[in-house]
């Protein structure tokens, strides 16, 4: 009894100094001040709030946790090393230690009052989230406060002050202790954070621990085996620490026993931490094996499949299901590969009546006939299991750091799942292999596994009580309660859905569109859209019609149903195809509650939209905002992916997150199928092609130029010079650039094609092609063959070329000129332009001209998109005529070593008509200009610029530059850089690459300079290629440069000419001019070398090294 | 009860710093009930001794028994019998006075909360303290918080009290009423030990004393006999200014007095040549000084 009250006499005095410490009290304050602060923002302004904070029920006390727990886990340290120190400092400390309380009591005491406190502190907190609970909008969790106080408090406090006060009595230095323990909080929480699954993660900041509210937590053994190790360690280093501590103990023998029990108790957190790493390796091992397997099996003979009937009863926590496939055997044998999950037991195969045997090979199942069966031989077999999906077999070819890492909204880190199964709620999509397949899954030494061809489907589905199932096609329920699906077109996988859903439809044009949602919970759009309940079909209708419109294709089934799944389901894009798991034929597996979107919540949605109206001083009635929200919700389905750019600490890299939702997948990837036996990705290819062909846009994101130095498709350009299409296809490093690859060498692949029979018209053909064969399997090559018999073009060559790295073309790309015709009163416009190839490849070029008016307006002989073939070092004048004129043009260099490889013009000039429309020969030295000497920095031997100053080992470890393969950067216009950085932009000077250095201005220590030849003694104009500082050009600063009092030497740059033995200084005044070609002054050059220098000596912010040039007069 | 169950017993007591230092050698005591007074000069081991008495410090070698325990096995016991004013007691957290105390009784086995806060309430009445009570104990003057420290040190009755240095600092006023208190609480049959290096702190309580010096122990007895060794050995003269500087270097000086225009002054020597000296009675410092001249020759006016 003592015991106890020793430790509790301990932990009350003490935690009596700890709240008249001014410290706790402004860390207290701070914490009440910032949570309360949050969750009132999100009371108030819920209209700005995230979705995720509060349509799942458990966020919201949870996202306050996880702030607290942040903040508390490092003020605990303060708390928990000071008082060693405090004793130490306070003489009267010693009059306790002669007390005759043990020193585990002493020690547990301090513990114990850092841990009452920071309870109280949590206790706090809650009461004021709960009550912020019951007035917002979020659902009230009960439950959900303790089991994340218990998560996420207790674990982390325990720890963190047993980690605290045993560094604290090794270290025995205060300040040492805090700075050992920011750095490793630093290191765990920015470093460590989600690697071995979050096993580092002591705040529990990053441990997926985001509820669903349709299936409850996810792997919460994992989570509660993760929380417990730090528990036990935080335990056994307060064990450890009572030994440690500098007081004589009672007796001898007195630490002992803590010795001991802190040795166990750690052995238990090792035992929870070997859990944890097994079970993630094992989960690597397991995925590894997969694979190994699968390339073992890849080749063995399998089935094709042609009709699958499908029986599937749902249990509690399992399935049991009989699937008969019908197929035909590939190559003659009697044994064929199937896979099936490895969780599904085998209960018996038969075929005609009699049991087979079968072997299974964890995920592979062999099936035996009993007899050879020849090539082409009808075979059906019925295959018999039961069991509980196990998901380490999904997702085979996703790469280990995509697979394991954390997936968050806002602050909530989310488990991935690929499979539900409990006993509310199932959710089986192909990728769980929930139903045998013939052949094998990934394999990394074949595309064999890959064959997915349109089969016949149907299902019978036998729910539990209470719950609907959902999949493709035509549902009818028998007396027994079996849902059977008949899908009235051929399918490549099925999936199924299993939960208490409610269903709302609509039918327009003669589909049926439908919304089915977990019914058993408030849900986020009940009664939310019954004022406009008329107007929606015409609105679904509307957006239909549009995306048949842009995408050039019809939708191709008669339902469309939106399903809600919880909130773990997690699907990955595939460089092969646009369609995630998250859709299937009719299906769109819709998150739950929307928690992902923004305005996810219709009802904020609405709200929004007239709060917008209003502060726009638009009238808007609640029926016009229900349309509008209703609208941008089917927005939600036309946009392919994100992407944007993300900072932090000077690191820039490139996102882009594929929109799981995009519609495009039903469109094309369940409706057509493009398959070769050689090349896994070439549906992609067209899908891709007949992207770009229906909404083609050359320019395409050029602005990440600005951030990252190059564009997607200049980065593919540069890197497939390195490396194959191929290779860089499965490069996970690039993954960002899957998009631009597959664009690229599509173009690349159809460019002569489309060369020969007009862009248009190939593109027009291909999409005829195409439609005329819906649900059948068309085999590449022979839509190859088909192009080669109206165009002409062989594409042997062509793709061989996607197994190596390419030799690409450099153009150079003149300025169009358009020159207005009045011949006879009949006014037209002749429009020419001079392109070249530099280099020793053929290449094909494309250009498209943008009208005032639509295409109709157009000679139907000088269309307004079309390609140019250039030979080695060719150069050609182009011609071309309408009747009207051109409002801007492209030149896409397509796979070219140009950059920009995109040139956009929209200022054009005049010149004397041509006679006659046509391509013209230009003479090769066209580009050289008598008496004229241009010297660009991209010129190694006459452009040179002065080394940068050091930069530590720590800023290049801090900044590691993924771009760094590629010579050119991004330079944001807002930010110069601090050392001479190369970039590339439109406007800057150069033939094949158009770049410039930058540099921030400075001291005057750093400089470029061009070395000029002068070929002879004379007069000569000296120019300089300037570039405007953005300050000149936008912003307040702008105002400044050109008021009256400004001096001019505010905007000038110091140039330096060297020259017959003397150094000119002249001044070039960049708010006087414009880009290009500025003059400098007219000089006197001998025959010899002038060295003209510019100096990072300036007031504005940066300075461009381009080009200059002489000029003989 | 045996005697050893009374009393504090000390054999071979060794102290030895991990700089080398020995700090204390061979110390043979025997503590009974009573004042018991610890003299000695800066660095003669006295708060080592007493740190090691209050189980803060282990000692290299030797036993301590301290009313039938072990010291060193069984510090659970020695501690619960012990009350402790170290010789600093200024720092405090931000405890007000009752809390103080009130900390330290439940920590010494006051379980009973009613009972606790009579006991608290009674010691601080009588220490003087129960009108300060709910005063900051860091805000109270130096006497208050030294009465502070012995209201903790005796809060659990203890059989043992042991007070370092616990009148350095204080006015005249507050010292005598510290040693009134100690006086008092040693009536109780319980042993008081008070390290100092005021003299008179001793003469005026102690019943037995030792004189530590360089870690051993120079002398033990009462007070009265180390009195009676400086007997006939203290002289006081009238001087000026040359002659106490003479004298000075020839004899240690205990006082010095100004005296019309010339000084006062009292000086430890068996015998004084070539002054006019009176010799006096002499008193506990007196004798201090002398058994450091005479026995130790250690003294220097200097």
């Amino acid at each position: 009894m003592m015991f106890f009250h020793n430790i509790m006499t301990v932990a009350k005095y003490e935690s009596k100094i700890l709240y008249r410490s001014w410290f706790f009290k402004v860390f207290s304050i701070l914490v009440y001040a910032f949570i309360f602060w949050i969750n009132i923002y999100d009371l108030i302004y819920w209209y700005w709030a995230s979705t995720v904070n509060y349509v799942i029920g458990a966020n919201w006390p949870l996202r306050s946790l996880i702030f607290l727990n942040i903040g508390q886990s490092v003020i605990a340290i303060f708390l928990a090393s000071e008082f060693l120190k405090r004793d130490k400092k306070l003489d009267t400390s010693e009059v306790f230690y002669v007390r005759p309380l043990s020193n585990a009591e002493y020690v547990i005491g301090k513990v114990w009052r850092d841990l009452r406190v920071f309870f109280l502190l949590n206790i706090i907190i809650l009461l004021m989230v709960l009550i912020m609970n019951v007035i917002g909008p979020a659902n009230i969790d009960f439950a959900a406060y303790v089991f994340y106080f218990l998560m996420l408090s207790l674990p982390s406090l325990v720890y963190i002050i047993g980690l605290s006060i045993f560094l604290m009595l090794v270290i025995n230095s205060q300040a040492v202790t805090f700075v050992v323990l920011l750095g490793y909080i630093g290191v765990s929480a920015f470093y460590l954070d989600d690697k071995v699954f979050f096993l580092f993660d002591y705040m529990g900041m990053s441990i997926p621990m985001m509820k669903s509210d349709i299936t409850g937590y996810s792997r919460i053994m994992m989570m509660v085996n993760q929380r417990l190790m730090y528990l036990l360690l935080g335990t056994a280093l307060t064990f450890f620490s009572i030994t440690l501590f500098k007081r004589l103990p009672n007796s001898h023998r007195s630490v002992r026993p803590w010795l001991i029990a802190g040795v166990l108790i750690f052995a238990g957190a090792v035992y929870c931490g070997y859990k944890h790493i097994d079970g993630t390796l094992g989960l690597k091992d397991r995925r590894e094996s997969y694979i190994g397997l699968n390339n073992r099996y890849v080749h063995f003979p399998k089935i094709t499949p042609e009709n699958y009937i499908i029986n599937i009863e749902q249990l509690p926590n399992s399935i049991r299901a009989s699937v008969e496939i019908t197929g035909w055997t590939k190559k003659e044998s009697d044994k064929f590969v199937f896979v099936l999950n490895p969780g599904m037991t085998i209960n018996s195969v038969k075929s005609g009546g009699g049991e087979l045997p079968f072997e299974r090979i964890e995920h592979l199942l062999i099936v035996d006939l009993g007899e050879t069966m020849p090539s082409g031989h009808r075979i059906d077999v019925i295959i018999e299991y039961e069991g509980r999906i196990d998901e380490s077999i999904c997702y085979l070819d996703i790469k280990d750091e995509e697979f394991f890492a954390k997936k968050s909204e806002n602050i909530f880190s989310i488990d991935k799942r690929y499979a539900i199964q409990t006993p509310k709620y199932l959710l089986f999509t192909p990728e769980t292999y929930w139903y045998p397949i013939p052949g094998t899954s990934y394999s990394t030494i074949s595309q064999d596994w890959q064959e997915a061809l349109f089969c016949n489907f149907e299902m019978n589905v036998k729910p539990l009580e209470g719950l609907l199932p959902v999949s493709s096609g035509n549902m009818e329920v028998s007396d027994e309660r079996i849902y059977s699906f008949k899908p009235d077109f051929p399918m490549k996988s099925a999936s199924v859905a299993i939960g208490n859903y409610n269903k709302i439809s609509v039918e327009a044009d003669s589909v049926e569109y439908s919304v089915l949602y977990i019914a058993d919970r408030d849900n986020y759009f009940e009664g939310v859209f019954d004022s406009i309940f008329d107007t929606i079909p015409v609105l679904i209708k509307d957006q239909m019609e549009w995306m048949n419109r842009t995408w050039k294709l019809d939708y191709p089934f008669e339902r469309l149903s939106i399903v809600e799944v919880p909130a773990h389901f997690t699907s990955y894009p595939r460089a092969w195809t646009q369609a995630q798991e998250a859709q299937q034929p009719e299906i769109v597996f819709f998150p739950e509650a929307g928690y992902e979107y923004w305005n996810g919540d219709f009802k904020k949605a609405i709200q929004n939209n007239l709060r917008w109206a209003k502060q726009n001083g638009r009238e808007m009635t609640e029926k016009d905002a229900t349309v509008n929200a209703f609208r941008s919700f089917l927005g939600r389905f036309s946009w392919a992916e994100f992407e944007g750019i993300s900072m932090n600490n000077d690191k820039i890299w490139h996102v882009v997150t594929p929109n799981p939702l995009f519609l495009y997948a039903q469109y094309y990837n369940f409706s057509y199928n493009i398959y070769s036996r050689d090349w896994t990705f070439v549906n992609r290819l067209i899908e891709s092609y007949l992207q770009i062909a229906a909404n083609d846009n050359p320019w395409g994101n050029t602005w990440i130029r600005e951030y990252l130095g190059l564009t997607s498709e200049e980065q593919v350009n540069h890197l497939i010079q390195k490396k194959s299409f191929i290779e860089l296809l499965s490069d996970q490093e690039h993954v960002d650039l899957t998009k631009a690859l597959i664009s690229q060498n599509v173009s690349r692949l159809f460019a002569e094609a489309e060369l020969e029979y007009g862009v248009e018209d190939f593109r027009d053909y291909l999409f005829e092609f195409i439609k005329e064969r819906p649900f059948d399997n068309i085999i590449f090559e022979d839509l190859l063959d088909s192009i080669t018999a109206v165009s002409g073009v062989e594409f042997d060559a062509l793709i061989s070329d996607w197994n190596r790295p390419l030799s690409l073309p450099s153009y150079y790309v003149g300025r169009p000129i358009i020159t207005q015709i009045d011949r006879m009163g009949e006014e037209s416009y002749q429009w020419e332009m001079v392109v070249s190839n530099f280099s020793d490849t053929e290449g094909i070029i494309r250009m498209n001209v943008e009208s005032m008016r639509t295409q109709s307006g157009m000679a139907e002989d000088n269309p307004l998109r079309w390609n140019v073939r250039l030979g080695p070092h060719e150069t050609k004048r182009i011609v071309k005529q309408w009747p009207e004129s051109p409002r801007m043009m492209y030149v896409n260099t397509l796979m070219s070593q140009n950059i920009p490889s995109v040139t956009r013009y929209t200022s054009l000039n005049a010149k004397e008509p041509y006679k006659e429309a046509g391509e013209y020969r230009v003479f090769d030295n066209f580009l050289d200009v008598p008496g004229e000497i241009v010297v660009d920095n991209e010129d190694p031997l006459l452009f040179s610029i002065s080394k940068g100053a050091p930069t530590g080992y720590l800023s290049k470890w801090l900044v590691q530059d993924k771009y760094e393969e590629f010579k050119y950067k991004g330079v944001p216009n807002w930010r110069a850089p601090v050392q001479w950085t190369l970039s590339a932009n439109p406007n800057y000077s150069g033939y094949v690459v158009k770049s410039a250095y930058s540099i921030k201005k400075g001291s005057g220590s750093q400089y470029a300079q061009w070395k000029i030849p002068v070929p002879e003694e004379g007069q000569y104009e000296l120019y300089y290629w300037l570039i405007k500082p953005q300050e000149l050009m936008y912003g307040r600063n702008r105002a400044n440069f050109r008021g009256s009092n400004r001096r001019s030497s505010d905007s000038e740059y110091l140039l330096l000419i060297d020259y017959d033995g003397q150094v000119d200084e002249a001044y070039l005044n960049a708010n006087r001019a414009d880009d290009g070609w500025i003059l400098i002054g007219v000089y006197n050059f001998p025959a010899d070398t002038v060295t003209v220098k510019i100096t990072d000596k300036t007031k504005l912010s940066r300075i461009n090294a381009d080009a200059v040039k002489i000029v003989r007069r | 009860m045996t005697d050893s169950n009374n009393c504090i017993t000390i054999k071979g007591l060794n102290k030895v710093y991990k700089n080398g230092r020995h700090a204390l050698k061979d110390v043979d005591l025997v503590i009974p009930t009573g004042m018991f007074g610890l003299l000695g000069p800066n660095g003669a081991g006295k708060s080592t001794f007493m740190r090691i008495l209050v189980a803060l410090m282990e000692p290299t070698s030797g036993e301590i028994n301290a009313y039938g325990y072990d010291l060193l096995k069984q510090r659970k016991q020695v501690r619960k019998i012990l009350g402790y004013l170290p010789q600093d007691f200024r720092f405090f957290a931000k405890y007000k006075t009752y809390e103080f105390l009130d900390y330290a009784a439940s920590l010494s086995g006051f379980s009973n909360s009613r009972k606790r806060k009579d006991a608290v309430d009674a010691m601080l009445e009588e220490v003087g303290l129960f009108e300060v009570r709910d005063r900051y104990a860091s805000r109270l003057s130096g006497g208050m918080k030294r009465r502070l420290g012995i209201a903790q040190a005796l809060i659990h009755d203890p059989k043992v009290i042991i007070v370092d240095e616990p009148t350095t600092g204080l006015d005249p006023e507050e010292r005598i009423r510290f040693r009134n208190l100690l006086f008092k609480v040693s009536g109780k049959d319980v042993t008081v030990i008070l390290s100092t290096h005021i003299v008179g702190d001793i003469s005026s309580t102690c019943n037995n004393m030792v004189l530590l010096n360089q870690g051993t122990v120079s002398f033990k007895g009462s007070p009265e006999e180390i009195l009676k060794n400086a007997e006939g050995k203290v002289w006081k003269m009238v001087v000026d200014d040359k002659q106490l500087r003479e004298v000075s270097n020839k004899y240690p000086v205990t006082s010095t007095i100004p005296f019309k225009r010339q000084w006062e002054i009292q000086v430890v020597a068996d015998e004084i040549k070539g002054y006019d000296a009176e010799s006096i009675q002499p008193n506990l410092e007196h004798a201090y000084v002398y058994f450091m001249e005479n026995e130790l020759n250690l003294w220097t006016n200097h």
